[in-house]
């Protein structure tokens, strides 16, 4: 059912501040505004572009949703309910919905648990099916990212895996619950041009398949237009434009912005 | 003048399920000053390449055939004491998981001094300090978070970090494996100027590894692209990118995302990779390739010349 514009997430004037430098004495303590104060509402079954440079708070924007960090201000919303302090059976339930697919699978990944193990474990945790209902899906999203033949891959741990394939494993382990609502946190930063596609391709699948709404968190304008409805550019924890990709490559409003499109690589492919 | 000869180097990994070919036959030579880069699909083997050139494999990896020469020198043959010389004070690596590698109960600041003053024995704790100082304004770090945690920075700002620790102690060589993948585009682009600055000044030869292809495109002189642990093809820039002969890279550069013209249709890539426990005898693309015919499938190609400077793995492209 794909009705239009319900609004399955929204945020408002969202805070937070780290301490930085710390020093026993306290003397040197410095804060760090990680977001300040953004507003954002996304709608159900679209895929909406975060982009933004390095340390801009893109993966904070993220990590406050799924709730592993607390905000300091501002209010979240999903599904029309207020999810800012949510805790126990209300926060497992929203987890169950709600996954991240985390930016650097070299710390995201269990070192001790293998292929398998860290790909079925988000459906233990849930109690999702029995042992031969649960293999089926992991085989099957293994192949579905590239991860072929899936059995091969089973009992291989984290440090038997090139950069891509645990990116790949971190992605497989999110599908797996079918989750309504998709953090990707630069989900194909070490993956080839080619396999990115397939990747976005896929995403853009189970988008439509399932009315899935994806929150796509990269720094590649060019990713950006490829996958994504609507984009909104961060700057220093701030929200400086939001519109379509198109829109806004064509016609960039802030410097940051016109800069960014300004240094994208001019890299031109020979006609075939 | 020659730095680095690599001949016909296999590399593979036991495994539970069997012995993984991950590199096959791939021979390469660098020039004192000069830069080369591989690119290629995720597990194809460039960080294999890598890590052996540093002898730094896993146990459960071998070497079954080949031969690295470093400044005249088989690193293939070179006792460990020996090897301790050269490693990061010739020949440094980058490490893709780089991100990690800092040491998360130091500051960011004394881990790079730390590491200049281990090699450097005329450095002081105050040159270092300088020096360390420089680096973070080369790759961009704000001096006043210099003195920070590694959680402290976000991903791109370690990945900086790692960088200037690299360049600390100025090798002969640097294996940078994706460098700038957690980078946006415009530090990237300041980092990739700043990498060939040095590298011009100092005559540092560099081996790039990335995915991306515009990345390699900006800094390197020569392209090597890996394709299931082979070395598929192999030129000078110009060559690999304006006349491209495999039909992987080709699929490569046509895969490309750009700001403008159409959102591209990328090469429908229906086979999976291929399985490199016992991979079949004939090519290893021919499964995904819009041209291959029965006969690619029986034996393995050999390198077909284009040029002096350029070959491909292909049956197809004499
Ligand atoms: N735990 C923390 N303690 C202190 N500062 C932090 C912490 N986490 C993030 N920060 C700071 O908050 C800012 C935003 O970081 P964040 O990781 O959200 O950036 P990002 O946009 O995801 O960057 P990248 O593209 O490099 O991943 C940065 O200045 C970072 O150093
Ligand atoms: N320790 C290991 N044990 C078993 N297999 C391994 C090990 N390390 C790597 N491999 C396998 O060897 C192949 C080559 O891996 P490598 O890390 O060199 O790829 P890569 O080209 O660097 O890929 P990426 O771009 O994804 O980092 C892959 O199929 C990988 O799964
Ligand atoms: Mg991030
Ligand atoms: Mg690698």
């Amino acid at each position: 059912m794909q009705d239009i514009k319900s609004e399955i997430l929204r945020i408002e004037h969202l805070y937070k501040v780290f301490k930085s430098g710390r020093s026993f004495l306290g003397s040197t303590q410095k804060e760090v505004v990680a977001l300040n104060r953004i507003s954002l509402s996304i709608n159900r079954g679209e895929i909406f572009g975060l982009v933004g440079e390095s340390g801009s708070g893109k993966t904070t924007t993220g990590r406050l949703i799924v709730k592993l960090e607390e905000p300091d201000d501002g209010k979240m919303l999903f599904d029309g309910r207020d999810i800012t302090s949510i805790k126990g059976k209300a926060l497992k339930g929203f987890r169950r919905k709600v996954q991240m697919i985390f930016q650097d699978p070299y710390q995201s990944l269990n070192p001790y648990f293998s292929l398998y193990d860290t790909i079925s474990e988000p459906l233990l945790v849930h109690n999702i099916g029995d042992i031969k209902a649960r293999e089926d899906v992991v085989r099957q999203v293994m192949t579905s990212v590239g991860l072929a033949p899936a059995d091969d891959f089973f009992y291989r741990y984290p440090h038997q895996l090139s950069g891509g394939q645990r990116q790949r494993v971190a992605i497989a382990r999110t599908m797996v619950l079918k989750p309504e609502f998709i953090i990707a946190d630069e989900p194909t930063s070490m993956l080839d041009a080619t396999i990115s596609i397939q990747i976005f391709n896929i995403l853009s699948e189970i988008r439509k398949k399932h009315n899935a709404t994806f929150l796509f968190i990269t720094h590649s304008l060019a990713a950006a237009r490829y996958l994504c409805d609507r984009i909104a550019v961060i700057y220093r924890g701030e929200l400086v434009e939001t519109g379509s990709a198109e829109d806004i490559i064509q016609s960039p409003q802030h410097p940051y912005t016109q800069a960014l499109v300004e240094a994208h690589p001019r890299f031109r492919c020979p006609s075939p | 003048m020659t730095l680095l000869a690599v001949d016909n180097l296999c590399v593979g990994y036991q495994t539970r399920k069997g012995f993984i070919e991950a590199v096959e036959g791939v021979s390469f030579v660098l020039k004192r000053g000069r830069s080369l880069g591989f690119v290629g699909e995720s597990g194809c083997g460039k960080t294999t390449v890598g890590m052996a050139l540093m002898r730094l494999l896993p146990d459960n990896a071998s070497i079954r055939q080949g031969s690295i020469i470093f400044e005249g020198q088989e690193l293939l043959a070179m006792p460990a004491a020996q090897l301790r010389k050269i490693r990061w004070k010739k020949i440094a690596m980058i490490f893709q998981a780089a991100m990690n590698a800092l040491n998360p109960i130091h500051r960011v600041n004394d881990q790079i001094a730390e590491a200049i003053l281990a090699h450097d024995p005329l450095a002081t704790k105050a040159s270092a300090m300088k020096q360390v100082e420089d680096l973070f304004s080369l790759v961009d770090i704000p001096v006043d978070r210099m003195r920070d945690y590694p959680h402290q920075y976000s991903g791109g700002m370690k990945q900086r970090a790692v960088i200037a620790m690299a360049l600390a102690c100025h090798p002969a060589l640097i294996i940078a494996d994706e460098p700038t993948t957690a980078l946006d585009v415009i530090v990237q682009d300041q980092i990739l100027s700043a990498v060939k600055k040095f590298q011009k000044q100092m005559n540092i030869s560099l081996i790039f590894i990335s995915h991306d292809i515009a990345v390699v495109a900006d800094v390197c002189d020569d392209i090597g692209v890996m394709y299931a642990g082979q070395l598929v093809e192999y030129g000078r820039r110009e060559e690999v990118f304006e006349a491209p002969v495999h039909p992987y890279t080709k699929a490569l550069l046509a895969s490309y995302l750009t700001l403008d013209g159409d959102v591209v249709q990328p090469m429908p890539f229906t086979g999976v990779t291929l399985n490199l426990i016992d991979p079949p005898p004939g090519c290893r693309f021919c499964d995904r390739c819009p041209l291959s015919d029965a006969a690619c499938s029986l034996d393995a190609p050999e390198y077909a010349e284009i040029t002096p400077t350029h070959k491909a793995l292909c049956f197809r492209c004499k």
